[in-house]
């Protein structure tokens, strides 16, 4: 399993995370992530990785590794 | 730390006795050199020299820091608590009265309230839900152009659909693009302060009528659900409806124009790119996403609340410090290459819509006009160029195209 950590206090809303990886980074009604932690089946971490590396407020890691240099 | 003051040349401001003279610089965004025909080459030279310059060469703004890497600006943007957007805008001092840009010269906590109230009319799920409406309006004007062979582009479709847009939102009447238009480029683009003055006087004149016929009606445009909104349990004053009305007017429409004026200049003198979009659209997104990191826009600016050492340099209380989004969005540490065009980058963290609390709120519409343009603009007209001659001219400082005029066959 994958662990995504979401810093709340990071996320403004971009929805990048979404825009690149719907299924796993689910959104709020106003467009905020809707979790602040979830794990994922290991096939869906380079998604994860993904939408982690997509958010221009470094808010989501993703197995504590930093998203920039994060395996996929 | 030297303490004598600096004045190169150029400056039409002095530097604080606390700013080294080294890092002192006369930069002119707004009428520097290229910023007639390419203002984001200028901006990206920037990254040649330090790390934070101090300019006393801004008309327009007082003098202050001038941070160029990217991870800089993100970090002062993600500081509210040290970096106050109080008073950073101030189009109510143009008219002679002091309200607030609500949210965008609000600190938290007051500013989280306000954004509470306008995120849900903004957020992505209802953006799509726009999607159809916003569809119609660049169909409606591109279709006008049917049967033309060439066109002013600003004009035709970079002010008119953006403008277009926002009066549908508002609940306003189609028939006053041409004047919205025309209030957009005085109060933010005048010739002078008079001209700019005037402009938002009339527009903020508009605003207020428009919602004080609104208070107690149940639409859904934005005027109305303005003016009806409620910040924690109490109705907004009459300061703070102008001032949320009058940052959708200035933050909504020039934006979406100018970058539309620069994606449309860069796809004139590339016919390869129009030719890969046109025949696959689904690259129109990421391409998108690309024509915002190269041609980002905006500057903001912050006032420092406390004494600081930031972005290399020492800040004090009070300075000023502007954040350029073109300059973290053209980093070579973050994009190499920055002024290519590549609409395969990945990730493409640009920052067109800035950072931290105040990231602008209206991006998920920005992206969806700009995508739809595009979707609706190609398959419908041949390949454009730049006319013969004079074809174009950008402006600096709020970044932007003046007119841009396309030929096709």
């Amino acid at each position: 399993m994958v662990s995504i950590k979401v810093d709340k206090t990071r996320c403004t809303g971009h929805a990048r995370c979404a825009a690149v990886a719907p299924e796993i980074y689910e959104l709020d009604d106003v467009g905020y992530l809707g979790f602040e932690q979830r794990t994922v089946p290991a096939e869906q971490r380079a998604q994860a990785v993904r939408g982690a590396r997509a958010c221009p407020e470094r808010a989501i890691t993703v197995d504590d590794e930093d998203p920039d240099r994060g395996a996929t | 730390m030297s303490v004598e003051t600096s004045r190169p040349a150029g400056a039409v401001h002095d530097a604080p006795p606390h700013v080294p003279g080294e890092l002192v610089r006369a930069f002119d965004f707004a009428f520097g050199s290229g910023t007639k025909s390419a203002p984001h080459v200028g901006l990206a030279a920037l990254h040649d020299g330090p790390r934070t310059f101090f300019n006393v060469g801004d008309p327009y703004n007082p003098p202050g820091w001038v941070p160029v890497r990217g991870d800089d600006i993100r970090l002062i943007l993600q500081d509210p608590a040290t970096f106050s957007a109080r008073k950073s805008v101030r189009f109510s001092a143009l008219i002679g009265e002091d309200w607030d840009l609500i949210p965008a010269e609000t600190d938290p906590p007051q500013h989280t309230d306000y954004r509470t109230m306008l995120a849900p009319a903004f957020s992505p799920k209802r953006m799509s839900d726009l999607d159809g409406r916003v569809r119609e309006r660049a169909v409606d004007l591109v279709e006008q152009l049917r049967g033309q062979t060439s066109c002013e582009f600003m004009q035709a479709f970079g002010r008119a659909f953006p403008v277009y847009i926002f009066l549908s939102l508002m609940g306003l009447p189609s028939e006053n693009i041409e004047l919205f238009s025309k209030w957009m480029h005085d109060v933010l683009h005048g010739e002078d302060m008079a001209a700019r003055s005037r402009g938002a006087t009339e527009v903020a004149a508009y605003l207020r009528k428009a919602g004080d016929e609104r208070r107690g009606q149940s639409d859904d445009d934005l005027i109305t659900i303005v003016v009806n909104s409620k910040v924690k349990g109490r109705p907004l004053t009459d300061d703070e409806i102008i001032g949320a009305l009058f940052l959708i007017f200035g933050g909504g429409i020039d934006t979406v124009a100018a970058s539309l004026g620069f994606i449309f200049l860069h796809l004139a003198r590339h016919p390869e790119l129009q030719a890969q979009l046109r025949g696959d659209p689904s690259l129109v997104g990421d391409a998108v996403e690309e024509f915002l990191r190269r041609y980002s826009l905006v500057s903001v600016r912050r006032q420092v609340l406390r004494d600081v050492e930031a972005a290399g340099v020492a800040m004090k209380q009070g300075d000023w410090v502007h954040l350029m989004t073109p300059l973290a969005s053209m980093d070579p540490d973050e994009f190499p290459d920055p002024l290519a065009l590549d609409i395969s980058r990945s990730p493409n963290r640009h920052t067109a819509f800035s950072y931290g609390p105040h990231r602008c709120i209206g991006s998920h519409l920005a992206r969806r006009e700009l995508v739809i343009a595009l979707e609706e603009w190609l398959p419908r007209l041949p390949p454009f160029r730049l006319a013969n001659g004079d074809a174009y001219r950008t402006h600096g400082g709020l970044l932007g195209v003046d007119w841009l005029n396309l030929v096709w066959d």
